[in-house]
């Protein structure tokens, strides 16, 4: 794949952000949020059997 | 316990700020996509006005109809299709690399496999999705043509000559819009062939890595059993 249309793509739609960056910055923070509980939750599913293990030791 | 009200307090949050943030989302979209309307219509009275007359008015028409419908569809997906797995990929990776190194650099492997595909089918879609919109350009200067020239088409009984120009365009638009279709499934597609793949070798260097430990643990008993009976 040619990276030249999508990477012509991003500039001009960065350009068509830009009177609204505010809105946007707020946007990527919820995106970042929303990134990090996706892979944090496999990791709490895995300390939360942990825990049980340790709890219930037949398990 | 605190775990699990942390994970249902998270959620909730999430659940929240995915909302709030859909909306804005959404909002910006708009605000872009109003902005690049007045943007086309400005430069539309900047044009001089060509000789070839309808066939230009049909493209400028398509402008403000299938091409921006295909920026908009653009703008909308980024999100759920490019932003949010680019970022999951990222801190998926990160946190890989921190937690097993080793099976990192095979999952890494990845990158690689899944580009393969795309790379080889993408330029053709982008081909067939160009061919599409012109087709689709087409019809629409057909429907202009048959709006603005109605009373000639009675007056001459031109009806069915019309009718089979217009389906003939639609038959091309239907197999452009098929190939158009299929090209850009296959694209995803082969992306996900190469991930398939990778599966299986990383399946295969685990049973070969379990293998090893089984046959080392078996050694390492055989060994503490000898000792044992030596004494």
């Amino acid at each position: 794949m040619t990276l030249g249309p999508i990477v012509r793509f991003v500039a001009r739609s960065a350009a068509w952000v830009r009177p609204y960056r505010g809105l946007a910055a707020v946007i990527a923070l919820g995106l970042i949020l929303e990134a990090a509980f996706t892979a944090s939750v496999p990791l709490a599913f895995r300390m939360l059997i942990a825990r049980l293990r340790r709890a219930i030791p037949i398990c | 316990m605190t775990l699990i009200v942390a994970m249902t307090i998270g959620v909730a949050i999430v659940a929240a700020a995915g909302l709030w943030r859909d909306y804005l989302y959404a909002r910006v979209c708009s605000l872009m996509l109003r902005d690049l309307r007045a943007e086309i219509f400005d430069q539309l009275h900047r044009l001089t006005p060509s000789s070839s007359g309808s066939e230009d008015n049909a493209g400028e028409t398509a402008h403000f109809s299938t091409d921006l419908a295909a920026i908009e569809h653009a703008l909308v997906s980024a999100v759920p299709w490019a932003l949010l797995p680019a970022l999951d990929v990222a801190i998926g990776t990160t946190l890989l690399f921190m937690l097993e190194w080793r099976l990192a650099v095979i999952a890494a492997l990845v990158f690689p496999l899944a580009l393969i595909g795309p790379r080889i089918v993408a330029p053709r879609a982008t081909r067939a999705s160009r061919e599409r919109k012109d087709q689709e350009a087409a019809v629409l200067r057909d429907v202009q043509e048959n709006i603005s020239a109605r009373q000639m088409i009675r007056a001459f009984r031109l009806e069915a000559l019309m009718r089979a120009r217009f389906i003939g365009r639609v038959d091309h638009l239907v197999a452009g819009s098929t190939r158009t279709g299929f090209l850009g499934a296959l694209v995803e597609r082969s992306a996900g062939i190469g991930i398939l793949l990778l599966q299986v070798v990383r399946a295969r260097h685990s049973i070969r890595i379990r293998r090893l430990r089984i046959r080392r643990d078996a050694a390492d008993s055989a060994r503490s059993r000898s000792i044992a009976a030596r004494r």
